[in-house]
């Protein structure tokens, strides 16, 4: 399933190319992350969910917004997923490297920090 | 429950037995004491009575000035008047201790003398031609030295018979400890855990030897599974290539115009629902044979749920309820989770009136699955054998399934270290909980 997400994004003329914010860098193509140097291990959903903060970084996006653009939009699960996402990343990207790039802008969404927290 | 064991029967029956032996022994010494005691006092009482009838035999004036509470001597004649009698009893009336002593000493244990309140030991003598002695000494010894080892006994052998008991409990405890640590081994060894044995320490004693006859057994029990694993396995795998044959054969005569046969089609499904048994029983004896072959990477129980809940839209049957499906982590063999949570879902979809609801969320350290339809739901008294192989509850919940597939569930589940149970449920239907350790 992810993998034919990942064609179709790239079918649909979405850059492979690697992208970041700061150090926090991923590649699209080969779906791995780094902070730093130091590579980082996350699930393929997990991954879905930084790729599209990391592409919007510095917008704040709903929970809405997350959940369409990462999930189909015939996603029919509880939004509070978006949460658990995000508190997760933040235990992969973030609190190991004592870092804050995805930040919780109250009563709207979430915002990752262009320059990787 | 206690007061039915080895230990507490065994520690009342020492105890009874010896304080019943202990009031014996104890009843016994008081008597002998007792009766030893007056020996001597009698024997007093003989030596002063001789010394009196000498002296009054030879004639000479006697004078029994001495006398006390201790003692006191009476010698009254034959017209029943005191002839003599010690200070203590001077003036008093001739004593009577209701014998008249025709021949020989007569002892007696009185109270009431006019000497004093306690009880004396008197000997009463006939003196032939002179009339009757009677010679006495205080009784109070006795009763001292009884009621002196009364109460002795009486602190001492509760404080025996209090340790004793103590003693025989804790040595009984040590004794059956072994006892119940086998009991508690050989209950937590379970039907899939058939190669643990019991440890065995002291060689050669009785409870050695019961470790031994357990671990026998154990072997054996191990050996007789493992064969019908093997069984089950074997005969499941040798059933699928024919299985196979068959339904390619099915397929391609229901393909071909010219030789079709409308009896194939509901063969064609036999032959499935055949199919999936076999693989079930495959799975299952597999699962049994190996449970630790798993590759365990980080799962999204979500993605696991939102995959198959898709899959269950597609089929049309029933709605599919996904409001709840929250995020969970968890660590798991993909494609075993995969065919748990598939399982679970065939089955709700199969017992669903209209609607099959699926929730997933991070709960107490565990990602947490509830899958409920809106069926007629489990009858109580089934609750537990749903899990159980081949199980049919009963007309309402059987169907097209093959009674394996609760079982797989539960046991990849429990292979990851979770739970899969039946919730009680406050609506209609039936509602199953998975619990799986969360990742990281």
């Amino acid at each position: 399933m992810a993998r034919i997400r990942a064609l179709l994004r790239r079918s649909s003329g979405r850059d492979p190319a690697p992208v970041g914010a700061g150090d926090l860098r991923i590649d699209p193509g080969q779906r791995r992350v780094w902070r730093a140097e130091t590579e980082i291990l996350l699930t393929s959903r997990q991954f879905d969910v930084l790729e599209f903060l990391i592409r919007r970084a510095g917008q704040v996006l709903s929970k809405t917004e997350i959940v369409a653009g990462v999930w189909d939009y015939g996603f029919e699960g509880d939004l509070n997923i978006v949460e658990v996402y995000v508190r997760r990343l933040r235990t992969r990207v973030d609190e190991p490297f004592g870092r804050n790039s995805i930040q919780t802008v109250r009563g709207a969404g979430y915002r990752l920090a262009t320059d990787g927290g | 429950m206690e007061n039915r064991s080895i230990r507490f029967r065994i520690t009342a029956l020492a105890t009874t037995a010896v304080a019943i032996a202990l009031l014996v022994a104890g009843t016994a010494l008081v008597l002998l004491q007792r009766s030893s005691i007056i020996a001597t006092l009698d024997s007093g009482l003989t030596q002063r009575a001789d010394d009196i009838t000498t002296l009054v035999s030879s004639g000479s004036p006697v004078s029994l000035a001495q006398g006390s509470n201790e003692g006191f001597a009476q010698l009254v004649g034959p017209d029943a008047k005191v002839l003599i009698s010690t200070a203590n009893l001077a003036g008093a009336p001739p004593l009577d201790i209701g014998t008249t002593a025709e021949d020989g000493d007569v002892f007696a244990t009185i109270t009431g003398l006019p000497v004093d309140d306690d009880s004396f030991r008197v000997l009463t003598r006939r003196l032939d031609d002179i009339g009757v002695l009677h010679v006495g000494t205080t009784f109070d010894v006795v009763e001292e030295s009884t009621s002196a080892l009364l109460g002795a006994l009486t602190a001492t052998v509760p404080l025996l018979l209090v340790s004793l008991a103590l003693m025989t409990w804790w040595l009984v405890g040590r004794t059956l400890r072994p006892v119940e640590d086998l009991r508690a081994q050989v209950a937590e060894i379970g039907a899939t855990d058939l190669h643990r044995r019991v440890p065995q320490h002291t060689p050669g004693d009785e409870i050695d030897r019961l470790a031994a006859t357990m671990n026998e057994m154990l072997s054996r029990l191990e050996s007789a599974s493992e064969r019908q694993r093997h069984f089950v396995a074997d005969a499941s795998h040798e059933l699928r290539s024919p299985l196979t044959r068959m339904r390619n054969i099915l397929e391609v005569d229901i393909s071909d115009p010219t030789r079709r046969d409308l009896a194939y089609v509901p063969l064609l499904s036999e032959v499935d629902e055949m199919q999936r048994l076999v693989e079930d029983l495959l799975a299952l004896a597999r699962l049994d044979d190996s449970p630790a072959e798993l590759t365990l990477t980080p799962l999204d129980l979500d993605d696991l749920v939102l995959r198959e809940a898709r899959r269950l839209r597609d089929r049309n049957r029933v709605e599919v309820d996904t409001s709840g499906v929250s995020g969970a982590l968890v660590l798991g063999d993909q494609g075993q989770l995969t065919r748990a949570i598939r399982n679970l879902l065939d089955n709700a979809e199969r017992h669903a009136h209209s609607q099959v609801t699926l929730s997933v969320i991070e709960r107490d350290g565990m990602g947490t699955i509830v899958v409920g339809d809106d069926g007629p739901g489990v009858p109580e008294s089934s609750a537990q054998r749903i899990f159980e192989r081949f199980a049919r509850i009963d007309e309402a919940r059987s169907g097209a399934g093959t009674g394996l597939g609760l079982a797989i569930s539960r046991r990849i589940v429990e292979t990851h270290g979770g739970s899969l149970r039946l919730v009680a449920p406050d609506r209609e239907g039936a509602w199953f909980e998975l619990r799986l350790p969360l990742a990281d």
